[in-house]
């Protein structure tokens, strides 16, 4: 297989790099309603916990990580119950100012509390070997990477299909109204969403981390590419979500690899206005129909 | 008798007036309470540093700082120069141009005697303007991009491109012909960084094959890899931010696509810093030039101990020895330009230096009124074990681009 094929495979699996942060945006789209442009961020700083625990702290790297989990998962919440719920009816533009604002502040946090010395290198969690996967070598990282995201994707497929929480959460993303007419917690429920966007948000990072290097804008350039991604995929579809990230990922890698990284920025762009040109709603989503 | 007294009182008061107007660098020490330049008093010479105390280059951008401030810190112990004490305002900058320019307008005002130090390209870039315009020295910055017909601008290490020229020839020579293939971090010198490296490989007997071109602050580096990696190298070059370099580095080891021979790079490369951010099957195959010695070497001995003294919390590192000898270069020229100091005094005991050995962890020191670049030479490095090894020096020749 040529350049293009391994430039396409390897697209695929930074594109499910993508396509878990743009789940989680999505996954907080449908809980509340707001884009949520601190969830890069939010990524990074539970990254940031992990890498404390285990390399400062000296807490072996499982325990660290299970202690990030929980750690940015009460992130999420705190966001939302201190940043998101009070006035939570100021209208969609006042709650995105306000996750901007969360991701200023977030970058803030992480520059004054632990800025000097960035970048970090993140203790290796994985051997920094490689498997062929068509032909072409592919490294042992981008596989895992692909694992965990369908893994991450059937967890949740699971949740919104056979729980009954998951199907209260599909009712506040599609009828919040309803759903809370018929006694559904909203506030307790996009809590709950928040919490696991905090999950996947760790999960982003620390698949990230190992190539990246920890700093505080790590996930800066993924962000805008997996938030890309959401709008490609339908901002309401977390199974677009993936489909999307894969596309920026192989768009973006082949291009790169034929005509360079400036072309590729175009190229990306230029398919998500084409997209949203064609399909408003994205390629996945749909659009909310109001009874008049 | 009153006439006389009126008289003489007048001529006093103009004295007086006279050398408050001329206090931005022709006043004596005598007629000014000392303060003979902007910045400069009786008792102190304020100078001003913009580095990135935050941000992804921190790391070692702090350890610069804190090695040139273990060396004022020892000068200020020891009764200073000519008896002011080295006052140094530190501002962040986060390796943005916008905070620099921030910062350097800070200094110009507040006014700093000089700028000295900070780390890296983009910073410097951005200030260099400012400084000139206000004819504030700039002296010894981390990095090695060329600022031309500027008077007040002096740099420390060899330029980028001339680095460039020359790790590839001693890489040549070294471990014998073959193919080159680079990655460059986009800057206003890099098409003359390329058309340099091209030009080197090819007058060494090498074959260049291609390069690519990069924003600084890519996370993704697979892309470029797998195209190097189609290129089937001996040797890969690396020029552009640490950061970046360890992100490309640890996506050739991921993907499998070392280079047959060695991966080459500037000064950023020979670094405890970037060596400890890669996996270490990469680390073994660097070869970099260094603008000073390692901390092992004898000739870093005065530096490790002046930090060890004044700054013990801090790291010794390549980048900490840089900062302390530039500093060490900063206090022999103050202390050459004299007690009568100014900005041109300072300037033109710079350019007047030859050969000086004024800090030992760095190569000998040449600078003249054509040339604001003082090292000529750099050490050569190589790692193994995640150490890095000094392997003698190479000349740094200046190339004509």
């Amino acid at each position: 297989m040529g350049l293009v094929g391994a430039a396409a495979i390897s697209g695929v699996a930074v594109g499910f790099v993508y396509g878990m942060l743009a789940f989680s945006i999505v996954l907080l789209f449908k809980a509340s309603g707001i884009p949520n442009f601190a969830q890069g961020n939010i990524a990074t700083f539970g990254t940031f916990i992990v890498y404390l625990l285990a390399a400062r702290t000296g807490l072996p790297l499982p325990v660290a990580i299970a202690l990030g989990f929980l750690g940015t998962a009460a992130l999420g919440v705190v966001i939302y119950l201190g940043g998101i719920l009070p006035r939570g009816e100021a209208g969609t533009l006042n709650l995105a100012i306000r996750t901007l604002a969360i991701y200023l502040l977030l970058f803030a946090v992480m520059n004054l509390f632990w800025g000097v010395g960035q970048p970090f290198a993140f203790p290796r969690f994985l051997p920094a070997a490689s498997v062929p996967v068509a032909g072409v070598s592919v490294s042992l990282l981008s596989v895992v990477t692909v694992a965990v995201a369908l893994v991450l994707g059937g967890a949740f497929w699971l949740l919104y299909n056979r729980t009954a929480t998951g199907l209260l959460l599909r009712g506040i993303a599609d009828r919040p109204e309803v759903a809370r007419l018929l006694g559904a917690n909203t506030a307790r429920l996009s809590a709950m969403a928040w919490l696991l966007a905090g999950l996947v948000a760790v999960v982003v990072g620390l698949l990230t981390v190992p190539t990246a290097l920890l700093s505080s804008d790590m996930m800066d350039s993924f962000f805008l590419y997996a938030f890309t991604a959401a709008l490609l995929g339908g901002m309401t579809s977390l199974p677009g979500a993936f489909v999307g990230g894969v596309a920026v990922g192989v768009v973006s890698n082949v291009v790169t690899v034929l005509r360079g990284q400036e072309i590729s920025i175009l190229a990306i762009f230029a398919l998500l206005i084409a997209i949203l040109l064609v399909r408003p709603d994205g390629l996945f989503g749909h659009g909310v129909v109001e009874r008049l | 008798m009153k006439r006389s007294f009126w008289l003489l009182s007048t001529a006093v008061a103009a004295v007086f007036v006279v050398a408050a107007c001329g206090g931005s660098g022709t006043a004596t020490s005598s007629g000014n309470g000392g303060a003979t330049a902007p910045g400069v008093t009786s008792d102190t010479i304020q100078i001003g540093t913009t580095s990135a105390l935050t941000g992804n280059v921190s790391g070692p951008a702090t350890l610069t700082t804190n090695g040139a401030q273990a060396v004022f810190d020892k000068v200020n112990a020891t009764g200073g120069i000519h008896g002011r004490k080295l006052k140094v305002n530190v501002l962040d900058d986060g390796y943005t141009a916008p905070k620099a320019v921030a910062n350097a307008r800070t200094f110009v005002d507040q006014p700093v005697f000089a700028v000295f130090g900070g780390y890296g390209t983009v910073p410097a870039q951005s200030i260099v303007p400012i400084l000139e315009q206000a004819k504030v020295p700039y002296l010894f910055p981390y990095q090695g991009n060329p600022y031309p017909d500027t008077k007040y601008v002096f740099l420390m290490m060899p330029l980028y491109r001339n680095q460039t020229a020359a790790v590839i020839k001693e890489a040549i020579q070294k471990y014998g012909k073959g193919s080159v293939y680079a990655l460059v971090g986009k800057t206003a010198d890099t098409p003359q960084t390329v058309q340099v490296a091209q030009q080197a490989t090819t007058d060494a007997g090498g074959k260049w094959l291609g390069y690519d071109e990069v924003n600084q602050g890519t996370t993704d580096y697979t892309p470029y890899v797998l195209r190097m990696k189609q290129a089937h190298p001996d040797f890969v070059l690396v020029s552009t931010t640490p950061t970046d370099c360890a992100r490309y580095v640890t996506a050739m080891v991921a993907q499998g696509a070392l280079p047959a021979k060695r991966i080459l790079g500037l000064q950023t490369l020979a670094t405890e810093s970037f060596i400890n951010a890669v996996p270490s099957e990469a680390s073994d195959v660097l070869f970099a030039p260094g603008p000073n010695a390692a901390p092992s070497n004898k000739l870093a001995a005065d530096c490790v101990a002046t930090v060890h003294k004044y700054s013990p919390n801090t790291q010794v590192t390549m980048e900490t020895l840089w900062g302390c000898g530039t500093a060490q270069v900063l206090v022999y020229a103050l202390e050459k330009a004299g007690t009568n100091l100014t900005r041109d005094g300072l300037v033109k005991t710079l350019e007047g230096m030859h050969q000086i050995d004024a800090a030992p962890v760095l190569t000998p020191i040449s600078f003249s009124a054509s040339n604001h670049v003082g090292e000529s030479s750099m050490y050569q490095f190589t790692s193994s074990g995640k150490q890095l090894a000094s392997a003698g020096t190479m000349p740094i020749p200046d190339v004509k681009t």
